[in-house]
């Protein structure tokens, strides 16, 4: 496409959304806190809005909800977006405007920027596809901040139910809408309502929840971003978006994970729980020993309970899969094929109920405001470190972190799966540390270097795949009892086989990787001459 | 902004109809849209010239010399290009644009000189490499009648089926003499016939906003 002007920003919302109890919810609509600092009682009302989209779900596509809501004599049409940057208080563009009929009309906003990005829709193309009726009790909320500035925040409790094509969800939900002031004030007041009752962060919004009832639309997996970092920047503000990048990922592939359809939705998940643990120990420095392990110890833990899902997704997709056994395999494949999608089963039943629970929840919303507030400052950080430039700190992760591995890989070819597996996690602390900084180097030795890295980790992923694999066929198998066992134990056997074969020749593969990496100038070292 | 260059050698396959009334579309659709055209014979713009006050505005760009450069805070341009063009011309007009429309008639004697002129668009580098979409568009077709069935079979054959299929409709032409587009409300007929005439087009346009 050819260049275009900038055109102006739509307006952004800034808001929380959270969930709790039944039981709990009924605590912070009376709590002293938010009496305290409101103008007025809650005030009850019920808004009615209808979504609307192309029979080809062309808004949806376009990350846009339209819908019209009457309120009052008021017919208000609203688009909303996606959020724009990763903080978990949600800045989502959003054009809002009134109507004189209840029929949806994209060019009332007056805004080219939205018709460009949604292309021609014609009126007669959008139809109503769900309806939200909810009963909002709300309020405007005073409040000042730590640093002594004052904000306004709207304080909305949602109980409704989002009604379409005969079907309907109930749901019930806590908004806190920032009117005037900095964000500051919306994770501090969130902050003070955890102590009334229990919190979590609610991440389907009414639109979502309506295209998953209708048409089974539900949010796919999201990749990692990458946080916007430069060389003079603080290590804190560089830590605080790392955290910030890397805890988003987790949440938006929550909705994903739980649905489990897609293996990625989980696997992207512990992904972003690794991210967080390893930002985490390059942070240490700065946040100090007893934060990091804390965070580390629940970040953990939420791996732990995603793990058996992941392996069950791996084996089947990748080691199930793949082999091609012949006539005499097929049926004993079958059985273990049947197993492991009960014990699948079984593992994303318990990836629901950990998502759901309030382990999780405290864990989410818990880091979200640990990061938003600061709050390592008052917990021990070191505040000389948070000061350094950043540049200069990655240049130091990254020596560090590359001398260990080279020392840990010194004798590759001759090393035994442990030590293997210590290499392995050497390495990705390596990896992490180069995602993480490497956009400070930029530069065509930063991608070679990043490049070998990424072939190497890879083959000694397969390997382990391997050795994965062979634990689960023979646990999975040993689970058989009766007429199936011998059938379960051979197609253990094969799966077994048929990877230990191509195992070998990973291991000449990782062995070359490694010698090409080892060759690899450290791209840090050339910025620091 | 995205540009749609609407082109066939062959004349009379309907290529100023589907220019004006794409930009019908886009206009109707709130996007500041122009029309360009390059013909000598000028009729996408004398078309322009006849549109009433009311209907949604749509620049006009004469071409006819050299390609002009108003393109500020223009989101969608349609370009319409004559018949009987050397391929260098269309060539120079594919670098003005991203998209690449091409009318084809259900007739068995048009057949060979699409199927010249898509190899040889094939040829041009952009297009070679996928940077530029080419779009084929059955045009004025009559029910399921036999042409109608050789022109999906020929297009089969040679690899580029239909993106949208439009029927031939008395309507075009009568809106045509008011300087209206079937998109445009003032279009006052039945507005049944006219959903379905639209809904004809729905394909194309969604092409278009995909490919770009």
């Amino acid at each position: 496409m050819s260049p275009d002007s900038p055109l102006p920003e739509p307006p952004l919302e800034v808001e929380l959304k959270l969930r709790s109890t039944e039981a709990g919810m009924a605590s912070l609509a009376t709590c002293e806190l938010l009496t305290r600092h409101s103008r007025t009682p809650l005030k009850r009302g019920k808004l009615k809005s209808i979504y609307f989209d192309t029979p080809d779900f062309r808004l949806a596509q376009q990350g846009l909800a339209l819908r019209i809501r009457k309120d009052g004599r008021r017919l208000i049409q609203t688009v909303k977006g996606e959020a724009i940057t990763s903080s978990i208080a949600k800045d989502r563009p959003e054009w809002e405007v009134d109507l004189k009929e209840a029929r949806p009309d994209l060019k009332a906003f007056g805004d080219g920027t939205l018709l460009d990005r949604v292309g021609v829709v014609l009126p007669e193309e959008l139809e109503a596809l769900f309806e939200s009726v909810v009963e909002r009790s709300r309020t405007l909320l005073d409040w000042t901040d730590q640093a002594g500035r004052g904000a306004v925040i709207e304080v909305a409790f949602d109980n409704g139910s989002i009604v379409g094509k005969g079907r309907r969800q109930v749901f019930s939900e806590l908004e806190l809408e920032l009117k005037e002031g900095s964000s500051q004030a919306l994770y501090e007041l969130a902050d003070a309502l955890r102590g009334v009752a229990p919190l979590a962060i609610e991440t389907v919004s009414k639109a979502g929840r309506g295209y998953g009832l209708v048409a089974g639309l539900t949010p796919g997996p999201r990749k990692a971003g990458s946080p916007e970092l430069d060389q003079d920047m603080q290590v804190e503000e560089g830590m605080r978006r790392i955290f910030r990048s890397a805890l988003s990922h987790l949440l938006d592939n929550e909705q994903s994970a739980e649905i489990g359809r897609d293996p990625e939705g989980v696997h992207q998940m512990r992904v972003a729980l690794r991210r967080l643990r390893s930002a985490l120990t390059i942070f240490q420095p700065a946040i100090g020993q007893a934060a990091a392990q804390r965070w580390n110890e629940e970040f953990r833990w939420l791996i732990g309970r995603l793990g058996p899902a992941r392996d069950l997704d791996v084996f089947d997709k990748d080691m199930l899969a793949s082999i091609d056994s012949g006539e005499p395999g097929k049926v004993p494949l079958a059985t273990l094929q049947a197993l492991t999608a009960e014990a699948r089963g079984k593992a994303y039943d318990q990836v629901r109920a950990t998502l759901k629970g309030d382990r999780y929840a405290e864990m989410a919303l818990g880091f979200a405001l640990w990061v938003e507030l600061a709050k390592w400052r008052e917990e021990g950080g070191d505040p000389a470190v948070f000061a350094t430039p950043l540049g200069g700190f990655a240049v130091e992760t990254l020596e560090k972190r590359y001398r260990r591995l080279l020392k840990r890989g010194r004798h590759f070819d001759h090393l035994g799966d442990e030590s293997r597996h210590e290499m392995r996690k050497t390495l990705k602390k390596l990896r992490y540390g180069v995602e993480y900084f490497g956009g400070l180097f930029e530069s065509e030795q930063m991608r070679a270097f990043a490049r070998k890295l990424a072939d190497f980790q890879d083959e000694l992923g397969h390997l382990n795949d391997v050795a994965v694999a062979a634990g689960l066929a023979l646990s999975l198998a040993g689970r058989r009892d009766g007429p199936g066992a011998r059938h379960a134990a051979i197609g253990a056997g094969i799966v077994v086989g048929w990877h230990a074969a191509a195992a070998d020749g990973h291991k000449r593969r990782a062995s070359i990787n490694w010698r090409a990496f080892r060759q690899t100038t450290p791209f840090w070292r050339e910025a620091r001459s | 902004m995205i540009r749609v260059l609407v082109t066939n050698l062959k004349g009379g396959c309907g290529k100023t109809t589907i220019a004006t009334n794409l930009a019908g579309a886009f206009a109707r659709g709130g996007l500041a849209t122009a029309l360009a055209d390059v013909d000598r014979q000028q009729s996408s713009l004398e078309w322009l010239k006849l549109r009433p006050a009311e209907a949604a505005a749509i620049q006009a760009l004469d071409w006819r010399k050299s390609v002009s450069d108003e393109s500020s805070g223009v989101q969608r341009l349609v370009i319409d290009a004559p018949a009987n063009l050397r391929m260098k011309e269309v060539e120079l007009l594919i670098a003005q644009a991203d998209i690449v429309i091409v009318p084809v008639l259900p007739s068995i004697f048009d057949e060979g000189s699409t199927r010249r002129f898509v190899r040889r668009l094939d040829e041009i580098k952009p297009i070679r490499k996928g940077k530029k979409g080419v779009l084929l568009v059955a045009n004025r077709l009559r029910s399921r009648n036999r042409a109608t069935q050789r022109l999906e079979m020929f297009l089969g054959e040679i690899g580029m089926p239909a993106v949208a299929r439009l029927a031939d409709r008395a309507l075009y032409a009568e809106l045509a003499t008011q300087g209206l587009t079937v998109f445009d409300p003032q279009a006052g007929r039945a507005s049944l016939q006219g959903e379905q005439i639209r809904a004809e087009w729905r394909p194309l346009l969604r092409a278009i906003e995909d490919e770009a």
